[in-house]
């Protein structure tokens, strides 16, 4: 039987082995993107699991039925949402040379207009260097991006790894939060269980929110690239939702991307009093309708926090990282906040 | 027989017994089954031993407890009082940023039921009924406490 002073080292001892534990994960932060996905993914999940449970069925019957939903739905998703993607894919990849040989022209008439008032840019090359330069790296990083999603989203991974763990996080639910509290002493159980929560609801309601906000950003972009008649809607606005995730940068993508396309497609700038519109339409309706009623979109994370917090997780663990970012950083704010009171209290008594 | 052996394997029997035992506590009387599987759900099950402290005064108040089994005491103000298996204690988290005036020891080896404050409140937020009736079992546990509540 343990008494209160051996629960207490135990605790000390877990921390500890926290700490090492988050320096192994550093180590092994390339294999960490499938896990990350599942435990993102669990988390979605985890709320509709605790619905069906309450009805008194045993976790893995509700595991089980989620499972089999989300199977039947993403079977749905594939057979009709993906091959209209692909063939926007592959008409794109036709289409791409006359794309840029497009906006090189008019960069190109661009560039003569300016050589003429100021003609010490022709003398410095400025323009022939900025180009080579814009164009080794546009092509360097295009050229990666099919390696950048084979190494994140290899297909063992996120057709099997994925899901599998997806599975199995759900069947274990909550029990790691049971041990955490079976363990710490229970004069601190109290403010473990805060910290865990306000962690647990700020996470929540982020994740959440962007998705809602997201899917709306993609729907909306389709729906007016549709209208619009702009060409690739579809892949525009798909893209456009996912970069939407990205704070700050994410949300002028779609709009460049469709602004592109929808030059070339009319050869008229004109069109562009039709797009640019609509984008910060959709932009102002997510930032005014959307983020309100999607409460605690906001982490209380300050603006340079965030794009330091993004920049370094892209750093660290690569093009994905940007996404599991801002979340990180709120858990470390939270548990930073936590251990500072518990500082200052400990200070005045 | 067969239908036994469907809810033998499609059926929680731990959930269905941590109904049961909510029930017979005072503070979710008249609560609904399904609200109490809810409920059931969302506790941390905490074992305390003898004579460790599960709070003491001035720590900040979060959690409800309910005693599963085994004895809590409670002293503080010149009082104490024995809170035994049903009965419920730390009450006082209901009540916003609130602290504990008085210390909680376990007298022998207890099984806690641990309801976090936050989530009872997003229970109550989306089941208004279950919140209500919990509240008033709390006002009514709390009105027993004092002579005059009028003034």
């Amino acid at each position: 039987m343990m008494n209160e002073s051996a629960k207490t080292r135990i605790f000390i001892v877990a921390i500890l082995f926290f700490l090492a534990l988050c320096l192994f994960l550093y180590f092994a932060r390339n294999i960490l993107t499938p896990f990350l996905l599942a435990a993102f993914i669990t988390y979605l999940l985890s709320p509709l699991v605790l619905r069906i449970q309450a009805a008194g069925f045993r976790r893995w019957v509700a595991v089980l039925a989620i499972a089999l939903f989300v199977l039947i739905a993403l079977t749905v998703l594939l057979l009709f949402l993906v091959p209209m993607l692909i063939r926007e894919f592959s008409k794109l990849n036709i289409d791409f040379p006359y794309y840029y040989n497009f906006v090189y022209s008019h960069f190109e008439i661009i560039k003569s207009k300016l050589e003429e008032v100021a003609p010490i840019i022709q003398e410095q090359h400025i323009f022939d260097a900025a180009i080579a330069k814009i164009q080794s790296i546009v092509f360097a990083q295009t050229q990666k991006i099919p390696s950048y999603l084979v190494s994140f989203f290899g297909a063992f991974s996120m057709f099997i790894l994925v899901p599998m763990l997806v599975f199995f996080m759900l069947i274990g639910g909550n029990k790691m939060f049971d041990t955490i509290v079976e363990l710490v002493p229970s004069s601190s159980v109290e403010t473990i269980l805060s910290m865990l929560y306000e962690m647990d609801s700020s996470l929540g309601k982020y994740i959440r929110g962007q998705l809602i906000e997201a899917s709306f950003v993609g729907i909306m972009s389709i729906i007016v690239l549709s209208i619009w008649n702009v060409n690739f809607a579809l892949l525009i606005g798909v893209s456009a939702g996912f970069a939407n995730l990205i704070p700050y940068v994410g949300p002028s993508f779609g709009l460049i991307f469709a602004s592109i396309v929808a030059l070339v497609q009319y050869q008229d700038i004109f069109v562009l009093v039709k797009i640019i519109p609509s984008f910060l339409i959709i932009q102002f309706l997510d930032n005014n309708l959307i983020q309100p009623l999607v409460v605690g979109r906001n982490v209380n994370l300050g603006p340079v926090s965030m794009i330091f917090a993004m920049l370094a997780a892209a750093q660290v663990f690569g093009f994905l990282g940007i996404f599991f970012a801002v979340p990180a950083a709120a858990i470390i704010k939270t548990i930073f906040l936590m251990l500072l009171q518990k500082y200052k209290k400990a200070v005045f008594y | 027989m067969l239908k036994k052996l469907f809810s033998f394997i499609f059926i929680d029997g731990d959930l269905k017994n941590d109904i049961k035992f909510l029930k017979t506590a005072p503070l979710f009387a008249g609560v609904s089954d399904r609200a109490l599987a809810q409920i059931a759900l969302l506790v941390f099950k905490k074992t305390a031993l003898e004579g460790e402290i599960v709070f003491s005064p001035n720590q900040e108040a979060q959690v409800i407890y309910i005693v599963k089994s085994g004895a809590v005491q409670l002293a503080g103000g010149g009082k104490e009082k024995t809170i035994k298996a049903g009965g419920h204690f730390g009450e006082i988290a209901f009540i916003k940023d609130s602290k504990h005036n008085i210390s909680a020891k376990a007298l022998e080896n207890s099984e806690l039921y641990l309801i976090y404050r936050i989530k009872f409140e997003d229970l109550a937020e989306s089941d208004g009924k279950t919140g209500f009736k919990i509240m008033k079992n709390f006002l009514n546990s709390l009105g027993a406490k004092f002579n005059n509540l009028e003034i």
